[in-house]
């Protein structure tokens, strides 16, 4: 009989699949018997131990699901929906921008200097000054009844 | 009982005719699994913050995947599998940074290791034996830490989380003769560590 068993031995008899031979020698060796006990205490409480240590309240749960379902709504694809927000809300940007403009007055009407620049472009353009209007009126009438009297 | 594809029938039918799985279908799943990934990643990195944040990744990463998913495995072993990659990979990404912080002059942050703190106290025991137990769970638990990213993994799905040797190959995607030699490793590991460990050390020579 082998003196004691192997870790391999060892751990085929935990993991369950353990040979005769292995079965046999710790049926014959207290020594081999009490180390595979030992280590399946340990692996059991090693086990209680993680699930202790993984234990949250339900709140914890549940709040780990709505993150994961946020997430999940912006998964990659999903990123046109993205896109398609971003050029309406540019597009409503604008819209309302637009909307909302003051009328531009006009720059004579605002400012008192421009008016009289504006006015002064008025008086240059006539093909006379207004001081010599009434003259030119009174030049209309004369040559009008000079044409009459010729052309009876 | 282990969630698969085939039960219920909805999710089955989703599965192989229809790629994809119904919003409402996937929360269920999530649900049902949420706390063994939890307990999965927790195992693996000792750090609740960071088993949190892998575990919705790990769901979202099944939800993004869901279509590629044909049923061969379970649900269960599908997202331990999804949830053991995020955990190799985190831990590769951690050692990295730290050799970046070494490199930078910064201050290596460690997280906050859980485990023997949360181990509850037996009533029964007495306190020499109790301090004995959590000595020896403590040496479990740094002999855990000190494994390989995979034989980590595999011990954590066998004796913590009570996978077959065949669903702990099917997550690990290796043969059960693999898991049985990377188990037979580390529980060599978990002894010797446990000889060399203090007084309340047993003698096991052999």
């Amino acid at each position: 009989m082998q003196e004691h068993l192997t870790d391999e031995q060892l751990t085929e008899q935990l993991v369950g699949g353990a040979g005769t031979a292995t079965r046999e020698h710790l049926a014959a060796c207290p020594a081999c018997r009490e180390e595979e006990q030992r280590l399946e205490g340990l692996l059991t409480h090693y086990r209680q131990a993680v699930d202790a240590a993984a234990r949250r309240p339900d709140a914890f749960w549940q709040w780990q699901r709505t993150a994961i379902a946020a997430r999940q709504a912006w998964r990659p694809g999903s990123r046109w929906l993205a896109w398609v927000a971003v050029a309406a809300v540019v597009v409503l940007a604008a819209i309302l921008l637009t909307a909302h403009t003051p009328p531009t007055k006009p720059l004579a009407e605002s400012d008192p200097d421009q008016a009289l620049l504006a006015d002064v472009q008025r008086s240059v353009r006539r093909e006379l000054p207004r001081a010599l209007e009434p003259a030119a009126l009174l030049a209309q009438e004369i040559s009008r009844g000079a044409e009459a009297r010729s052309n009876p | 009982m282990e969630t698969t594809l085939t039960q219920p029938k909805a999710l089955a039918a989703h599965a192989d005719a229809t790629p994809g799985i119904a919003r409402e279908e996937f929360d269920e799943i999530v649900r049902r699994h949420q706390r063994r990934i939890y307990r999965v990643l927790l195992g693996l990195l000792r750090d609740a913050e960071q088993a949190d944040t892998l575990t919705q990744e790990c769901f979202l990463r099944a939800y993004r995947s869901r279509r590629g998913f044909r049923g061969e495995a379970s649900v269960g072993t599908w997202l331990v599998r999804i949830a053991v990659n995020l955990a190799t990979d985190h831990a590769r990404n951690r050692r990295n940074s730290f050799w970046r912080r070494m490199l930078g002059g910064l201050k290596s942050e460690e997280p906050q290791a859980v485990g023997v703190a949360a181990d509850p106290p037996d009533p029964r025991a007495s306190p020499e034996r109790e301090l004995a137990a959590r000595e020896e769970l403590q040496a479990v638990w740094a002999v855990v830490d000190t494994l390989s990213p995979r034989q980590r993994a595999i011990f954590v799905l066998h004796f913590a989380e009570e996978m077959s040797l065949a669903e702990v190959a099917q997550a690990m995607a290796l043969e059960v003769g693999t898991v049985k030699s990377h188990l037979a490793r580390a529980l060599g590991a978990v002894r010797k560590q446990l000889k060399e460990s203090g007084p309340h050390a047993r003698t096991f020579d052999r």
